[in-house]
């Protein structure tokens, strides 16, 4: 898998793996996990009553992509821990999912998942951050300047594509469990050339958040944000603070 | 309370299903009012161009906090509904 390079501001990199370096719990692996799947895949896997039950719900034309979405997570996730036996992925309206591996839920970790057109794009990482992905498919992308973007971001001469812009903007809404309650003008992001994420703001407040762009896909974009904050915990729970809302 | 009268629930139902068939390219007779926004929706792009669409069509603007309540098409009927009777009185 490709991933574009970029120079890390040293409170991320800590949190990235230099090494297969293990934490107490010797199943553990210390990083940032991301993994794709595609709809196509749905029929070769297995999946558990748990999960096949959890998609009663979902219309029969979306299924085979909500199964996607497990699947993703199940190859992030086994990289964090890859002695698993049983990995089970518990999805939610609203809200991350919830992943017991070998029986056990695991506390603590962020995790994101995306679709788009038959896609997953799925990511999992310490949960010191909170981290948010998104997949969006290029072609057809109708959204523009004025509809998404703040004036300050309409102000700037274009470098990046919209689509690019907008799954930016869709994975940081994730990453700080809020969705469409920020509307995305509210949001002004920063990127370098290469089209990375290395800052980002909400009503003029500054973020302290990474992001990166994947090119698995042809013809989709992925991106995964990081929200380092240390403010973290009180942004996400604090009501009073309207942009944030509530943990998922 | 708003008292909604029987047609106009009905038209504005209708109305709502074509702005949902157009934006999301899903045929009109599939669409019920139980069904997810969420599920009908290819991706964020198609979900959020709705929201537009809605705003245009009835001229209003959605206050983006009351999303977290609207999930399905029923729901959208009454925010609209309710929207649309507020900006009347």
């Amino acid at each position: 898998m490709k991933v574009k390079k970029f120079s890390l501001k040293s409170s991320v990199m800590c949190l990235l793996p230099m090494s297969d370096s293990m934490n107490f719990d010797e199943q553990k692996k210390n990083g940032l996990f991301v993994a794709f799947s595609s709809s196509d895949e749905v029929k070769q896997n297995v999946f558990s009553k748990d999960e096949i039950a959890g998609a009663n719900m979902i219309p029969e034309k979306k299924r085979s992509e909500h199964f996607a979405g497990i699947l993703a997570l199940r190859r992030a996730v086994v990289q964090c821990y890859p002695n698993a036996e049983t990995i089970d992925v518990e999805r939610r309206r609203n809200a991350p999912p919830i992943v017991r591996v070998d029986g056990m839920v695991l506390t603590s970790i962020s995790l994101s998942v995306s679709h788009s057109h038959g896609y997953a794009f799925a990511a999992i990482m310490n949960a010191v951050t909170s981290i948010g992905v998104d997949i969006q498919k290029i072609e057809g992308f109708v959204l523009t300047s004025t509809q998404i973007l703040s004036q300050e971001e309409q102000g700037r001469s274009p470098r990046h594509s919209m689509v690019l812009l907008w799954a930016y903007k869709e994975a940081l809404s994730k990453a700080l469990r809020v969705g469409l309650r920020v509307h995305p003008k509210r949001m002004d992001i920063q990127l370098n050339e290469a089209g990375n994420l290395i800052g980002a703001r909400i009503d003029n407040i500054s973020l302290s958040v990474v992001g990166v762009q994947y090119e698995q896909i042809p013809g989709l974009v992925s991106v995964l944000v990081v929200l380092t904050d240390n403010r973290i915990e009180s942004l996400l729970r604090n009501r009073e603070t309207s942009y944030y809302g509530e943990h998922g | 309370m708003v008292n909604m009268d029987k047609g106009d629930i009905e038209l504005r139902t209708r109305e709502i299903f074509e702005i949902i068939s157009r934006i999301l390219d899903i045929p009109m007779q599939s669409i019920t009012l139980d069904m997810r926004l969420e599920d009908m929706a290819q991706d964020s792009m198609q979900l959020f161009s709705l929201i537009l669409a809605f705003e245009e069509h009835y001229d209003t603007e959605v206050d983006y906090d009351d999303l977290v309540e609207i999930e399905k098409v029923s729901e959208v009927v009454s925010y609209i509904e309710k929207k649309l009777t507020t900006s009347i009185l």
